[in-house]
């Protein structure tokens, strides 16, 4: 098949605050075959989006810079060498791209049709009402109801599915010949962004499209890749056939992204990281800035072995057994209605939580799973009292939480504890690490003088596995992963009973997910804590829980032993969505590759 | 639309009624007793009784606030202390100068400095930009004062381009009167309406729906005129409607060194006459201006950002 | 702490279970808080910190000046009426070249100075008028000092004289400290009032927050300097310190503003949560956990206010709101000017317009420099 994007030794720098010039792309070569589909996959920091905004040329002037000795070549044509008036000729003619955000990409005063409708007229030269008839057919090609409200609608008024359709149509309308989509379905909810994958797959093979898909989840890559290139650290770490690359990998960073994913089968105790396959002896791979999880492990204790097979926990319980004692947490018709206002004196009524029920025993872990607006966040912060309830009971340890008075909530805290979803707005940007450490310790009179206070701190530090020396630093110069262990840290300070983790692993890359769900399964072993995990990712909470509650609009449409899930029996319809809708299903049910 | 005319209107009346109790707590009871300063020197008790009485302070408080109120609804605030005549007549015929000045000072100001902020966009050069900045930073910097002293002995002493003073209220003289005011003005206040639209604009450009209408293959001048000014015009009109009640009394040093006729001089000359009359009614009436141009101001942002639903 | 450090973390590390598997290296030398890389990124800034060091300049002289070490003797009327700057060298013709001279007769004008011949009288003040110089230590009224010594009057001074002879220099220097001085306290005053008044109804919400935007809505229905002309009518008796008062208590609106939305932002932020979840009391989270986000905000504004009142108060000061007569600040020299423009000296202006174009620049690039190292974009 003939080549039809080429990208040779590209190396792409940014301009740092001092003024020295940091190198995000290092020499980066891959190729894109006519009609053919490459995925371009790694994780924050791996330099896939820079790679693909130099094809678009549309890397900030100022800032940053294409270094000599790249070569970008579009059918034959030397991008690099183009004048901008001849690059915009073929962007979003012959080249046209898909943005993650589809909200913030799309104009939000101009309506949706017209802005579609631009590209046909600035490209093939319609007149108005020829582009916005085109545009309608296009609307309906990409699957949005009712194509011809559609065209007057402003951005605002589509849902963040509709909207990236909008986009779709928006780059399919000239009929390009290379769709670049960067990350085009991370913002999205997990059902939608299945249709979404299918849409894609879909317009490529009616439209001969080459389609260069950037990513960082290899589930997503698996389904509709022919292509595979691994990025992490500006560099190409390998490449070939998708289906070489994911069934038999040779580089030891795509074998690690592969296998840290946590398993749809069985429960090891402990997910591979990626130092497990780096290995001591792959040197700092250190760009500069923040470090970064993609780190090599100091030798100051011994490798673990890579085992995925079951293990008995070290302490405290057994997965399978059953829980014996009263339950910790008793949740009774716990309802939230929000008042909405509308109009003069108006209101509307948002049930944002109906009636839900469910316990948890000590130390055991509660998986809660759904898509956005399922009602689970607001169930988290309503058990901190972070939100009123509108109804129900809530009675921990037997004791029924509304009816505590302020200081008696002030104790209850030391028992009940949150780690927050968006590790870089939990923590104060302009506290010290000791000082967010020992501020619960401060409020709550926990130790008699800065000495104690320090000590435990640093005793926290060293149980969610950070240095010592960490305590003097501020957040910034932490990476997300890092951050997130400092806020469980926050949390362990008060020795809480019951921990809700409100999406705590959701902004993580891949590998770091890995290393904070083995850090927050070794301190549930070690401190018997129970948990309420609150995810829509359904592969990570079944891998962390022992029961799973489903939840959609507010109501618990479904319970279970989190093993039930994936057995292939009968569930509820919703659950049946949510699970078809898990991208790379077949490569994680026919066992793990490696 | 109605409901939310009513429910605005609903809530400028306690803003009103605070401006009212702020404007009266001020005069008739931190400012007390004029009837000394209005006497004059010589003056026997007798007088001093007949004045209050006059006046109307000698009245107990409460009363004096009926009084106020009454004055304000009716836009009667009876007659200045010093020249006599009637407050009302010379608020009236005093708008009329004002905004001849300042109207096209405000029209000009927006068009040049819009105008100049999408050109530095445009041009995305940092040399430019940065000395665009120190530039209106200074100009800013220097005050009205000196633009004002410096280019009326020059421009119109020395050079006799302009008249030094006078004001002719329409036709061709007008235009001879008002040139060198209104450019005097124009260099203090079109630079920070540069910046701030300047700032408005590379806002704008920052965001994602630019990268993607530049992936679209537009070009950069469509960008900027089409994509980029049409977001940018939301705050830009904001703020151009947020200046107008400015547009009554903020001519005032314009108007003093050049004997414009307007209500900025009024107010200052009845500073330096005590004429609480003439100051109450001035405050009270802009202050119902701004209320009234601020809700012009939503209404038209509503209109012009479509995100905005009337609430 | 009493242990060496590294003995500390092995301490620690050997009582961890877990520590094993999750310990990674954080490869950094120095701590840096947000203050330090703003000061790192200040110091980058040529513009900003040639700004500093105008700033700092003048900020020295002032305090010198108020102090009483310079510009003490500025009313002192020791040069000829308009003397024209030392380096422009003096006109000769200087006794009676103007007519408008004020209060003093011609014959006592004389270049030479001499002594006036008294004619064997006994001057019956004299016993008064030695006692009063003796006091004052310095010549302060053109006829005590027609005593045993006239002391010659000057025909050049540094840079100029004024129609009375008092040198320009001292006269905008001592100006330079009475509108500085008014628009740094103002400014202080009117952050506080809008930092406190923000903090609270953007906190609070609620009935705080309506109360508090009647008032800002009040106080922004009617045009500052309006307001603050009102304020000047109706108050009788001027002085520094209520012209502080007045700029103060009425122009803290913009930085409430601000504040107010910083707040309204900040309360729903995670960590803010986050301290509600740990049990932080209500004035912890908004005055230890909220507040030091929100000072660089802080900062800047209170950079802008001083400009903002430098400015008004020499607007006030020009049309006689401000300053009292005996008080010299920048705008009531500038009061002087006009008429001084028709007869043709230009010194005054000159020396002053300059001096307050260079401070106001200085101060308000300094400003927008503040502002740029201060930007919280750190991830």
């Amino acid at each position: 098949m003939k080549t039809l994007l080429e990208i040779s030794q590209l190396r792409v720098s940014f301009r740092q605050e001092e003024g020295a010039w940091r190198e995000a792309v290092r020499g980066v070569s891959f190729t894109v075959p006519e009609s053919g589909v490459v995925a371009l996959v790694g994780e924050s920091g791996s330099g896939k989006s820079v790679s693909s905004l130099a094809v678009m040329g549309l890397l900030p002037p100022r800032g940053s810079r294409i270094e000599a000795g790249s070569l970008i070549r579009f059918a034959g044509q030397d991008m690099l060498a183009m004048t901008p008036s001849q690059r915009r000729q073929l962007c979003g003619a012959d080249i046209s791209m898909v943005f993650q955000e589809p909200m913030s990409s799309l104009n939000p005063v101009f309506r949706a049709g017209d802005q579609v409708a631009e590209m046909l007229r600035l490209h093939e030269g319609m007149t108005r009402s020829q582009a916005l008839e085109r545009t309608r057919e296009l609307f309906e090609e990409v699957g949005l109801p009712d194509p011809g409200q559609k065209l007057r609608s402003y951005p605002h008024m589509l849902s963040g599915g509709q909207q990236q359709r909008v986009m779709i149509a928006m780059a399919i309308a000239c009929k390009p010949k290379l769709l670049i989509a960067d990350e085009p379905t991370t913002a999205l909810d997990v059902t939608i962004q299945r249709q979404i994958l299918d849409l894609l797959a879909d317009l490529r093979s009616r439209y001969q499209m080459a389609l260069l898909f950037i990513t960082h989840d290899l589930g997503v890559v698996s389904d509709i890749a022919e292509h595979i290139v691994v990025m992490r650290d500006g560099q190409v770490r390998e490449q070939g056939p998708a289906s070489e690359v994911l069934s038999a990998p040779k580089d030891a960073y795509t074998q690690a992204l592969l296998a840290c994913r946590p398993p749809l089968q069985g429960r090891p105790s402990r997910l591979p990281q990626v130092e497990d396959f780096l290995g001591a002896a792959n040197g700092a791979d250190f760009t500069g800035g923040k470090a970064s999880e993609k780190q090599d492990v100091q030798t100051t204790h011994q490798r673990e072995t890579v085992s995925l097979q079951e293990e008995p926990l070290s302490a405290g319980h057994q997965h399978g057994e059953p829980f014996v004692q009263a339950p910790l947490l008793q949740v009774l018709g716990l309802s939230k209605t929000f008042q909405i206002r509308q109009g003069l004196f108006g209101f509307r009524s948002f049930e944002a939580l109906k009636k839900v029920t469910f316990s948890l025993k000590r130390g055991e872990t509660l998986g809660v799973v759904g898509e956005s607006g399922c009602g689970k966040t607001t169930l988290g912060l309503s058990l901190m009292r972070l939100q009123a309830p509108s109804g129900g009971k809530v009675l921990f340890d037997g004791i029924d939480l509304a009816a505590l008075s302020e200081t008696q909530w002030q104790a209850m805290r030391r028992r009940i504890q949150i780690v927050f979803q968006n590790p870089y707005a939990s923590l104060n940007p302009r506290f010290t690490v000791a000082q967010i450490l020992m501020e619960p310790m401060h409020i709550h009179g926990i130790g008699r003088n800065e000495r104690e206070r320090l000590d435990r701190a640093i005793g926290l530090m060293s149980q969610v596995g950070l240095p010592v020396d960490s305590l003097n630093r501020y957040p910034h110069e932490f990476s997300g992963g890092q951050r997130q262990r400092i806020a469980i840290a926050r949390c362990l300070a008060l020795e809480p009973e019951l921990l809700i983790l409100d999406e705590s692993v959701s902004a993580l890359d891949v590998s770091v997910q890995a290393q904070v769900l083995n850090l927050l399964k070794d301190l549930q072993s070690t401190l018997g804590m129970a948990y309420l995990f609150i995810s829509h990712d359904l592969a990570v909470v079944r891998y962390l829980s022992d029961r799973i509650l489903v939840m959609n609009g507010g109501e618990v449409v479904e319970e279970g032993a989190a093993d039930a899930l994936f057995d292939g029996g009968k569930h509820h319809r919703y659950t049946e969505r949510l699970l078809a809708s898990i991208p790379g299903q077949h490569l994680r049910i026919q066992g793990n590759p490696i | 639309m109605a409901a939310y005319l009513i429910k605005r209107l609903l809530q400028m009346i306690p803003t009103l009624l605070g401006v009212i109790l702020l404007v009266f707590l001020l005069f008739n009871w931190v400012g007390g007793d004029p009837a000394y300063v209005l006497a004059g020197k010589f003056s026997n008790p007798q007088d001093i009784a007949n004045i209050r009485r006059q006046l109307g302070v000698d009245q107990p408080l409460f009363i004096q606030f009926g009084i106020f109120l009454r004055q304000v609804l009716t836009f009667d605030y009876g007659l200045s202390w010093s020249t006599q005549e009637p407050v009302s007549h010379i608020f009236l015929t005093r708008l009329g100068p004002s905004i001849a000045l300042l109207l096209p000072m405000l029209i000009l100001e927006t068009l040049i400095g819009v105008a100049i902020a999408l050109a530095v966009a445009y041009v995305r050069d940092s040399w430019i930009d940065r000395s665009l900045t120190l530039t209106t930073t200074a100009a800013m910097s220097i005050s009205l004062l000196i633009y004002i002293i410096v280019g009326q002995y020059f421009f119109a002493f020395v050079l006799g381009w302009f008249p030094v003073q006078g004001w002719a209220n329409h036709g061709e003289s007008w235009v001879r009167y008002a040139v060198l005011p209104i450019l005097l003005g124009l260099a203090v206040s079109i630079a920070p309406a540069i910046r701030l639209y300047r700032t408005f604009v590379l806002e704008e450009m920052g965001q994602d729906y630019v990268r993607t209408a530049r992936a679209k293959g537009l070009s950069e001048m469509r960008v900027m005129l089409v994509h980029v000014l049409r977001n940018a015009s939301i705050p830009i009109i904001t703020t151009v409607l947020g200046s107008l009640p400015g547009l009554l009394i903020g001519a005032f040093l314009l108007e003093r060194f050049f004997s414009i006729p307007g209500i900025g001089r009024e107010v200052i000359m009845a500073v330096e006459r005590s004429d609480f009359p003439v100051i109450k009614a001035i405050t009270v009436s802009v202050a119902m201006a701004t209320m009234v141009f601020n809700l012009l101001a939503d209404l038209a942002y509503q209109w012009v950002d479509p995100r905005v639903k009337l609430s | 702490m009493g242990r060496p450090k590294g003995e500390i973390i092995m301490s620690a590390l050997r009582h961890s279970p877990v520590h094993s598997k999750h310990i990674e290296p954080v490869k950094r030398d120095t701590a840096k808080s947000l203050s330090a890389i703003a000061w790192g990124r200040l110091r980058r800034n040529p513009v900003g910190m040639f700004s500093l060091g105008i700033v700092a300049v003048f900020l020295i002289a002032i305090v010198a000046s108020a102090l009483g070490l310079i510009a003490q003797d500025w009313d002192r009327q020791y040069a000829l009426s308009f003397a024209p700057p030392t380096f422009m060298g003096s006109s000769q013709e200087t006794s009676q070249e103007d007519g408008v001279s004020p209060s003093l007769p011609p014959a006592l004008t004389q270049a030479s100075g001499t002594q006036l011949e008294m004619y064997g009288l006994q001057d019956p003040l004299q016993p008064v008028l030695d006692q009063l110089n003796s006091h004052t230590g310095h010549d302060s009224d053109p006829l005590i000092g027609l005593s045993a010594e006239t002391p010659m009057r000057a025909a050049t001074l540094f840079l100029g004289a004024d129609k009375w002879g008092r040198s320009i220099a001292l006269k905008v220097m001592k100006g330079a400290e009475t509108s500085v001085l008014v628009g740094i306290a103002a400014a202080l005053l009117a952050t506080f009032i809008g930092t406190v008044l923000g903090a609270f109804a953007g906190y609070w919400g609620g009935w705080v927050d309506a109360l508090i935007e009647w008032l800002y809505g009040v106080f922004t229905a009617i045009p500052y300097l309006l307001l603050v002309f009102a304020i000047a009518a109706v108050l009788q008796q001027k002085g520094v310190f209520t012209i502080i008062l007045i700029l103060g208590l009425t122009g803290w609106t913009g930085v409430y503003r601000l504040i107010r939305a910083e707040y309204l932002k900040h309360k729903v932020r995670e960590y803010v949560l986050a301290a509600e979840a740990i049990g932080a009391s209500h004035a912890r989270r908004m005055f230890v956990h909220i507040l030091p986000n929100v000072s660089h905000v802080i900062l800047v504004q209170l950079s802008q206010q001083v400009v903002n009142f430098i400015k008004a108060e020499v607007i006030l000061s020009f049309l006689g709101f401000g300053v009292p007569v005996d008080v010299v600040s920048w705008g009531s020299i500038l009061n002087e000017t006009p008429n001084e423009l028709i007869l043709g000296y230009g010194w005054q202006l000159m020396t002053c317009g300059l001096a307050m174009a260079t401070l106001v620049t200085a101060f308000a690039m300094l400003t927008d420099a503040l502002r740029d190292a201060l930007d919280p974009r750190l991830k």
